[in-house]
């Protein structure tokens, strides 16, 4: 069983909401310095999900990352937490790309590695929450996609998956290969371990720039982008302060239950 | 937030930083185990009740991710870290920014873990597999006595000093009596580390023995719980020994060498303290420092008033210095080990005394910034400042000027 997972390096979307600026002429978001860099959270519930096959069945579990000047530390964790190999696309041309042209990047690395029985994506990124890439993975690959599993099971060429829907979760199965993106349904991921932290300077990942995938550089990043960002904006909340009149307290919570009516919060 | 960009920083030390982090982040709740350590304790509790307030739970969690038994040689079912000063320092730093009192429970261990490394391999084994096993349990060490507090660290060499707790030896076996006075995690400890007197006629660095005391050993136990301004969740006891028997084979200095022992073992062994201290205070700076931000007196945030800002500035500057003194210190420690060689006090000396300079100054500084607040039990850093009072007191830095004078006098 080959498992592929995409993992994408995000600003810690924990981090105070002061740490980032918007440049709304440039169109781009700023994260202060001291904003540390990390595995966008989902998917590294999607390594956990490979992993979870893994401990039940013989699996080489790979994983793909995207962007420049990777920061090696968040980049390696999955391997870290157990996965066997990791691949980077990392250069200049594959800088500020939309959903398109990273599926379409992330496709054909796949299609390098070869022999792939399952792809595994996070349900959307902590950074742009778009939710697409999985999707357009799929496209080009090919293949069905499952999107917003909280559970995998695997046996006999098919994948068995519960899918989260707003009420509870669907179980549906599809043939292998397949795409499946996962949600934080799944349950937390399982620690790096300290075994393999003692080896992460010599965890090597294999890198690859646009040429090694048959790629065309514009075609790739900000170039092979189809979205147009036309405004990057901080949405302004503004408040006032109405004070509810009343005799009695009786009075003035009816007075409040009236004017709550009438902005159609009750 | 603890910045990671430091040269001295492998992908490695980053990655088990970044492991303490999201332990810390995910399996502790700073307000329970603040909540357990001033829990008020006996001065009578008994081990058993001691034990009560460790949390087995979140220990054994601590050990399946690798963190509790850091600093246990591979060989022993540890994670291997007892040599690396830099990683045992970073993990400590961020142990003690993202979990508090978790940083003190792993790091009181590690302190052990590493001087233990030391012992011959049947002893090491012993104490380990037990540690290992039993997840309620701590490492221990102490020197001090009752009336003695300061013996060991006169600058001079004076006869007859320590001369309340006694170890005699009697065939194959030591037979100890008396009291030691501070021992941290004393009461919840299987073994105890100790350096008790051996020789009543010499001075200190010449008459005292490091034994390894069992602490289910007919005679040994607990005189009272040292009650402290800011309590620990392993609180801090005065241990009795009465006709208390060990074999030769824990004794684990050679007879009357302990400090030569403990000279050159004594720097890298607390390196954790001080990165978790320095973990801690970076934590109630940055709180510190967002408050003054937020604070609005007299039309402005009070991080712009000059005082305000002087004083936020400074903090900031002790600590970044306190930082590289403390990495500097693991970087020497570390080439020091791979050649083999023991490890002066010396660097001991300046992290030690700067280090509780720092933590002093940085709970001034705390109460001028949270000044409006006035010095209430709400205070954000209070369970902070009690604890750091206590555990980083002024009382020794006196002692270690004292130590530095005499030997700039005596032109060492």
């Amino acid at each position: 069983m080959n498992i592929v997972v995409c993992v994408k390096e995000v600003a810690d979307p924990e981090a105070p909401f002061d740490s980032f600026r918007v440049d709304t002429e440039r169109k781009v978001i700023f994260a202060s310095p001291s904003v540390m860099r990390v595995l966008s959270p989902f998917d590294e519930q999607a390594v956990e999900a490979a992993l979870r096959i893994k401990d039940k069945m013989e699996a080489k579990v790979s994983v793909i990352s995207l962007g420049n000047k990777l920061d090696r530390v968040v980049v390696k964790k999955p391997l870290l937490m157990g996965a066997d190999e990791l691949f980077l696309l990392e250069d200049e041309a594959f800088e500020g790309g939309d959903s398109f042209s990273t599926a379409y990047a992330l496709s054909s690395a796949i299609k390098k590695i070869g022999s792939y029985d399952l792809v595994l994506c996070g349900r959307q990124s902590a950074d742009t929450n778009a939710g697409q890439v999985g999707a357009g993975i799929a496209y080009f690959l090919g293949i069905p996609l499952v999107t917003v599993a909280r559970k995998i099971d695997v046996s006999d060429g098919k994948a068995r998956v519960e899918k989260v829907v707003s009420d509870g979760y669907e179980v549906v199965e599809t043939t292998l290969p397949c795409v499946i993106t996962v949600s934080s349904e799944l349950g937390q991921p399982r620690y790096p371990s300290i075994h393999n932290i003692r080896r992460a300077n010599e965890l090597k990942p294999i890198i690859w720039k646009p040429a090694d995938i048959g790629l065309d550089p514009s075609l790739c990043g900000k170039k092979g982008s189809k979205l147009h960002l036309l405004k990057l904006f901080q949405p302004v909340y503004e408040s006032s302060c109405h004070i509810i009149e009343g005799d009695t307290p009786v009075e003035a919570a009816h007075n409040l239950a009236l004017r709550l009516r009438a902005v159609r919060i009750i | 937030m603890i910045d990671l960009n430091l040269p001295y920083l492998t992908d490695e030390h980053k990655s088990l930083a970044m492991l303490v982090k999201e332990f810390c982040e995910r399996e502790v709740d700073l307000k329970k185990l603040n909540e357990i350590a001033d829990q008020p304790i006996s001065p009578n509790a008994t081990p058993e009740e001691l034990r009560k307030r460790i949390p087995v739970d979140l220990m054994s969690k601590a050990q399946d991710a690798g963190l509790r038994q850091l600093c246990i040689p591979k060989e022993f079912g540890g994670s291997g870290y007892e040599n690396d000063h830099i990683a045992q320092g970073i993990a400590a730093e961020v142990a003690g920014y993202y979990g508090g009192q978790f940083g003190r429970l792993m790091t009181i261990n590690w302190k052990q873990q590493v001087g233990i490394a030391y012992l011959q391999k049947d002893l090491q084994e012993e104490i380990y597999s037990d540690f290992l096993r039993d997840k309620s349990t701590m490492l221990a060490a102490s020197i001090t006595e009752p009336n003695h507090g300061s013996d060991y660290l006169v600058p001079y060499e004076e006869p007859g000093l320590m001369p309340d707790c006694v170890a005699v030896k009697d065939g194959d076996e030591w037979v100890i009596n008396g009291d030691k006075m501070f021992c941290t995690a004393g009461g919840v400890s299987n073994y105890v580390h100790v350096t008790i007197k051996t020789d009543l006629k010499a001075p200190v660095t010449k008459g005292m023995t490091q034994f390894i005391v069992p602490t289910r050993t007919k005679g040994w136990s607990i005189s009272r719980v040292n009650v402290m301004m800011g309590n620990e969740i392993a609180p801090n006891v005065q241990m009795r020994f009465e006709n208390v028997r060990i074999p030769d084979r824990y004794r684990v200095s050679p007879v009357n060498g302990a400090f030569e022992i403990m000279r050159s073992r004594l720097a890298g062994k607390s390196l954790h303290m001080f990165g978790q201290f320095l973990g801690w205070s970076e934590r109630v700076f940055d709180d510190m420092k967002e408050y003054a931000k937020a604070r609005i007196q007299g039309g402005r945030p009070i991080i712009q008033h000059p005082n305000v800002g002087a004083m936020i500035a400074e903090a900031d500057c002790l600590l970044k210095s306190l930082r590289l003194l403390l990495y500097q210190n693991a970087w020497e420690c570390m080439g020091i080990v791979s050649r083999k060689e023991l490890i002066p006090v010396k660097g001991w000396y300046y992290l030690n005394w700067y280090a509780k300079k720092v933590v002093m100054r940085i709970i001034e500084i705390g109460l001028e910034v949270y000044g409006g607040m006035a010095p209430q039990k709400e205070l954000p850093f209070e369970h902070y400042v009690r604890v750091l009072l206590s555990v980083m007191h002024g009382g020794s830095t006196g002692v270690l000027s004292l130590i530095k004078a005499s030997r700039i006098i005596a032109g060492r």
